[in-house]
């Protein structure tokens, strides 16, 4: 493995891991507490790393913080899961086919 | 014309991101043509492969218009184009999908992209082989909006599995130098048709399947015969276009399981191509239409003929993708339109500046949504677009087709070169008074689409472009190229870099209209002749109860449409009195029951007896099913094609 990629026993955040975050966050209450607390604890202690080659990859560190910010920003409870299942099903209910590019 | 048989035929290729809903009027067309041709022809409308790859609320969800600007659709293809390192995609996520959805909704499009993201190297390369394990003669694929990534995608894998086979690209993504540069990028594409290719892909066809490897064709670009040199030819004669068949599309959507009980498919149609009103005047920041802009109509009969064979066949709720509606219709194709027994209903762009009777002839034909381009409502904003309208007669057309039921679709538009930053708090003003009324969909900045005005002569309008903030996290890697890709540009200028402050009052006061609007009602509830009586629920409290003076009801009743002042006091004077007439006025714009404009008022309650609000889509369609006059019975798919 590429010496950046591991940095003191941890690797470095993938996409697949953002993923995996994000999927445990919104079934596991406790798991997201945790996370929206400290974004960045909570993922060393997963064994990842917010560092490329030594340096704080601030690329990565906006997008866990983007992602923590969310989750906490409203006191979502054990229903999150339903609450996004909902939301994704209420684009497919407002569809109407028509594509519309020309303003948002 | 019959010609020489073409061995694995031609294949016609859809990929993702477009509607799971309606058919591709332009392959549809295509394939037609081809099929007169005596050559086998099929249409693949892979976007329903996709979404049983990753789920149809998953498609749905990521392909959803409040999304679009993010280009969503590209960014998930992307990376099977472009190799890039996975700090350039965290940064998209973070930096450019919170700019187009709430952080909520961020979550879950990272977690739903990255997820369809995964399946799409897969589902290209399964849908390559399939096609490959055809042995296609000739493939075309289409790309307009977000296909350009998955597009290119496809090709790729279809030279891998099949290299034998040539590809041909199209579509509006191929507009000119836009086609060009995917021509030059791109080894996997052999050809390119810019513009409309409805003369020009049955000439490659029949030249293709004599022998030619290469046809040169009018239209179509090749690595041996650039565009320059080959012009295509834009149809004149709409009517002797073929009827489109659908066939492929409504075979495909019946075949994904459970889609039925989610979607209703909507059949497409063209009555017209162009746009008159650009050809006069071109709006600002439209790049519609590309170098085809002069208008061309089909004639009433060959119209209304489609219409009824497409409804008999695939059901009368039809989306019209003409650009603006042709105004000679209103004497011919709508009075057809209305007293053919056929229950009609769809969805058609038009000018804003509609008169009663154009709205009653709308409603009566069966167009009950429309997308009348309304932008914004100052006055001066709309004459820098070159709309040629104001904005009273923007919100007289909002109020006449709530009274009618038809639904309004449209934007708030803002960040014009030139504009008063004065005008959107007097804007934010406004709208507090037009809650009944249908609010716009969303609030967001003026874009400069390549071939308006603004992309074309920026100069002209004092602004700089450069193309939209996603386009570099698509096109990853070309650096200096990235403008040969792009058709949405950011404007930047002095007078509006600050638009996002300026604006804010009239943002907050869009979003409250949307808020709003369910609860808010305006209108006449009773009109005796003499007196008047309003309800009046817009600011969000009780409804409140207001009777009008007689002659307080005469002015409403004078401005029912939009009437000029002067007119107004000189024919209830002589009944009231000048003065009187004049302190009636101020008292009823002080109210927010007159709206004026210059020298024209225009009254806000709604007529007695109509809607008391701008109805609902839903509301209009009950409403529509429930007055069908005529069983027609269920329509019949798969029914010969003539």
């Amino acid at each position: 493995m590429a010496d950046d990629e591991h940095t003191h026993g941890h690797r470095q955040l993938k996409l697949d891991d953002v993923q995996m975050i994000i999927g445990r966050a919104v079934v596991d209450e406790h798991f997201r507490t945790q996370f929206t607390g400290d974004p960045i604890g909570t993922l060393k202690t997963l064994g990842i790393s917010m560092t490329v080659g030594g340096e704080r990859d601030e690329k990565a560190v906006t997008l866990v913080k983007t992602i923590a910010d969310a989750l906490s920003e409203e006191n979502h409870g054990a229903n999150l899961a339903d609450l996004l299942k909902n939301l994704r099903k209420s684009y497919l209910d407002s569809a109407d086919g028509i594509i519309r590019s020309r303003c948002a | 014309m019959k010609v020489p048989s073409m061995p694995g035929g031609v294949h016609l290729v859809s990929l993702p991101f477009t509607s799971l809903q309606s058919p591709n009027l332009g392959l549809s067309l295509l394939a037609a043509g081809v099929r007169q041709q005596g050559i086998a022809c099929e249409i693949h409308y892979l976007a329903f492969d996709f979404a049983e790859t990753i789920g149809v609320e998953s498609y749905a969800f990521l392909s959803h218009e409040k999304f679009y600007q993010a280009f969503l659709g590209e960014w998930i293809f992307s990376a099977l184009v472009y190799e890039r390192p996975e700090a350039l995609d965290m940064e998209y996520l973070a930096e450019v999908v919170p700019d187009f959805a709430t952080p909520l909704e961020t979550v879950l499009i990272t977690h739903v992209a990255l997820a369809a993201r995964k399946a799409a190297a897969g589902f290209i390369d399964r849908c390559a082989k399939n096609l490959a394990a055809r042995q296609p003669g000739l493939v075309g694929i289409t790309t307009s909006f977000q296909q350009n990534m998955a597009s290119i995608a496809f090709a790729n894998a279809l030279k891998r599995h099949s290299p034998e086979t040539t590809i041909l690209f199209g579509g509006a993504n191929c507009e000119a130098e836009l086609g060009t540069a995917l021509l030059q990028s791109f080894d996997c594409i052999d050809a390119v048709c810019s513009g409309e290719g409805d003369t020009a892909l049955p000439a490659f066809v029949e030249a293709f399947a004599a022998g030619d490897a290469m046809p040169e064709v009018p239209g179509i670009t090749t690595r041996n015969c650039p565009s320059d040199k080959q012009p295509g030819r834009m149809i004149t004669a709409l009517d002797n276009l073929p009827i489109p068949d659908f066939s492929d599309f409504y075979s495909r959507f019946d075949r994904t399981s459970g889609l039925k009980d989610l979607l209703q498919p909507t059949p497409t149609i063209e009555t017209s191509r162009g746009c008159w009103w650009g050809a006069k005047h071109h709006c600002t920041f439209c790049g519609l239409n590309g170098n085809a802009m002069t208008y061309r109509s089909k004639s009433p009969d060959r119209a209304l003929k489609e219409f009824r064979t497409q409804a008999r066949i695939y059901g009368s709720d039809f989306i019209v993708v003409d650009n603006i509606l042709d105004y000679a219709y209103f004497d011919s194709l709508l009075p057809m339109l209305r007293d053919d027994p056929t229950p009609f209903l769809m969805h058609f762009e038009v000018k804003s500046n509609l008169f009663p009777k154009h709205i009653q002839a709308m409603a009566a034909a069966g167009i009950r949504k429309i997308q009348p381009g309304i932008e914004t409502l100052d006055s001066h904003i709309l004459k820098l677009m070159k709309k040629g309208v104001n904005a009273l007669q923007n919100i007289q057309t909002l109020k006449l087709c709530a009274e009618a039921g038809i639904f309004v679709d449209w934007g708030f538009i803002f960040g014009f070169p030139g504009e008063d930053p004065s005008s959107y708090d007097r804007m934010a003003d406004l709208m507090s008074r037009l809650h009944h009324l249908q609010p716009p969909a969303a609030f967001a900045p003026v874009r400069a689409d390549r071939f308006s005005p603004y992309f074309t002569r920026p100069h002209e309008f004092g602004i700089q472009l450069k193309p939209a903030k996603p386009y570099r996290f698509i096109y990853a890697g070309v650096g200096d190229e990235l403008g040969r890709f792009s058709y949405h540009h950011e404007m930047s200028a002095p007078d509006i870099d600050r638009a996002q402050i300026y604006t804010r009052r009239a943002r907050d006061a869009v979003q409250h209209w949307i808020t709003r609007h369910s609860d808010a009602r305006f209108y006449i509830a009773d009109d005796t002749g003499e007196t008047m009586i309003l309800h009046d629920s817009r600011d969000g409290g009780e409804e409140t109860r207001t009777q009008l003076s007689r002659l307080e009801a005469d002015i409403v009743r004078l401005c029912a449409c939009m009437n000029s002042e002067d007119r107004v006091r000189v024919a209830v004077a002589p009944r009231h009195g000048m003065k009187q007439c004049a302190k009636a006025i101020d008292r009823l714009l002080e109210r927010g029951i007159l709206a004026k404009e210059n020298k024209s008022l225009l009254a806000l309650p709604l007529a007695f007896g109509t809607f008391g609000k701008a109805p609902t889509w839903a509301e209009i369609r009950s409403e529509v099913l429930h007055q069908s006059h005529h069983e027609t019975g269920p329509p019949v798919r798969g029914e010969a094609f003539s």
